[in-house]
């Protein structure tokens, strides 16, 4: 066999595709040809190098408020066409709470959101048409009930942990952080307030969930746990 | 602004997910998701983002649309949710599902085209691949971006992400021999690039 011959072989040698007997014919060309030996020495080497590669990069920014806004709102039309007789809940509060989500890992974005987000209530008013901005939940009352309590102590544990590490932290990371936590906390509130007057309101209490589920992981990340 | 930076590029993998207060394993946030859970997906997303960005990237190097393709293929995810079934790894099937989400821009961009046998190299694309003598330190990371795009795509299948060329085929649409093609092709500009 030519030398070119070999080296289109080298790739399925290192497989183990060849037949014994061509994998035995390359292997003994290498043996006494320096030139294709040095090419399987670099193919190795590549291989070996590809193989140290990180598996994981991470972008730069978080590309979670994004995807959540878009599977909130892919929501609407379907929603829309169902007909809600009666909107228990002004529908700009579900949209505040959405928008928090997504302005939540920037501070001045946020701000401007909230000026928004008041304006859009103002004419909210004037709607009828609710706009459902969360997927139902299969859960039961009950099930959202003891997801609730976890929630709550899990939370209460990692904010006593970033109370622990405060001293340790870069101050203005710790702006940042508390911007975030204020931000989410008025979420929070909000849906809160919204819950006392409909208790049964699932897509609130999904809402509620996932903006602890957002400040635990806000704490996690701070923290590193 | 650095503060904020800080905190947006600070991403890692958890590798126990805290979900209401207990340790979950993946299986109970994907049935949660399934059920419409949507802080279960975030905690998905959460640890597989990095897979997910870091495949998107190596096949389309640009970072830009890397994050829109990570994107997509969330979101591809959360629809198709329901028909993932709990035989296999979520991993596995989120990272196919990925690859698809990929494969399809670059076809839709013309840069994949299952009709295009054509593997011979053009003095562009070599010389593409080889840096300028100032740079000699070629970054493997770099070289493989600067691959052809099908050769590139092949390259990271098989030698980065593991597939097989009969899964690459059948994923792409080209023959299992236009694949080993291809995987030569990317090997041989690789170490030209690498050895400069
Ligand atoms: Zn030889």
């Amino acid at each position: 066999m030519s030398c070119d011959r070999i080296r289109d072989l080298l790739d399925d040698l290192l497989a183990g595709e060849l037949a014994s007997e061509v994998s035995q014919e390359v292997q003994e060309h290498l043996g006494r040809c320096l030139s294709c030996r040095r090419e399987f020495k670099e193919l190795q080497e590549l291989l070996q190098q590809t193989a140290e590669l990180p598996t994981e990069i991470f972008p730069e920014r978080d590309l979670w408020p994004e995807i959540e806004m878009r599977i909130a709102s892919a929501r609407w039309p379907a929603e829309q066409e169902r007909a809600r007789p009666e909107p228990s809940r002004p529908w700009w509060l579900y949209l505040a709470a959405a928008v928090l989500a997504l302005a939540v890992f920037s501070v001045p974005l946020s701000r401007w959101w909230i000026g928004q987000s008041a304006n859009e209530a103002q004419q909210a008013r004037s709607q009828t048409q609710p706009v459902v901005l969360v997927a139902e939940t299969t859960g039961s009352e009950a099930d959202i009930a003891r997801s609730q309590d976890g929630v709550l102590h899990a939370r209460k544990d990692l904010l006593e942990m970033l109370e622990r590490r405060r001293d340790e932290m870069d101050p203005e990371v710790l702006v940042v952080v508390e911007e975030n936590m204020r931000l989410l906390d008025e979420a929070i509130g909000q849906l809160h307030l919204a819950l006392e007057e409909d208790p049964g309101n699932r897509r609130l209490h999904l809402l509620l969930a996932t903006r602890y589920q957002q400040e635990m992981n806000l704490v996690k990340r701070v923290i590193r746990v | 602004m650095r503060a904020e930076s800080a905190i947006i590029c600070f991403d890692e993998l958890f590798p126990v997910f805290l979900l209401d207060g207990h340790v979950s394993t993946e299986s109970d946030l994907v049935s949660r998701a399934q059920g419409g859970d949507l802080g279960a997906f975030e905690t998905l997303y959460r640890s597989h983002q990095g897979r997910i960005y870091g495949l998107c990237l190596r096949m389309v190097a640009d970072p830009h649309r890397a994050e829109d393709l990570t994107q997509e293929a969330f979101i591809r995810a959360w629809e198709k949710l329901a028909q993932f079934r709990a035989e296999s790894a979520f991993a596995t099937w989120l990272h196919r599902l990925a690859v698809n989400v990929v494969l399809g821009d670059l076809r839709s961009r013309g840069r994949w085209s299952s009709q295009q046998v054509e593997i011979a190299d053009s003095p562009a694309l070599e010389s593409a691949a080889t840096p300028p003598r100032s740079t000699r330190k070629v970054d493997l990371e770099r070289a493989i971006a600067e691959l052809p795009p099908q050769a590139r795509t092949v390259f990271v299948l098989f030698d980065v992400e593991g597939y097989r060329h009969g899964e690459i085929a059948q994923m792409t649409g080209i023959s299992e021999g236009t694949s080993k093609a291809h995987l030569h092709r990317a090997r041989r500009l690789l170490r030209k690039a690498l050895s400069k």
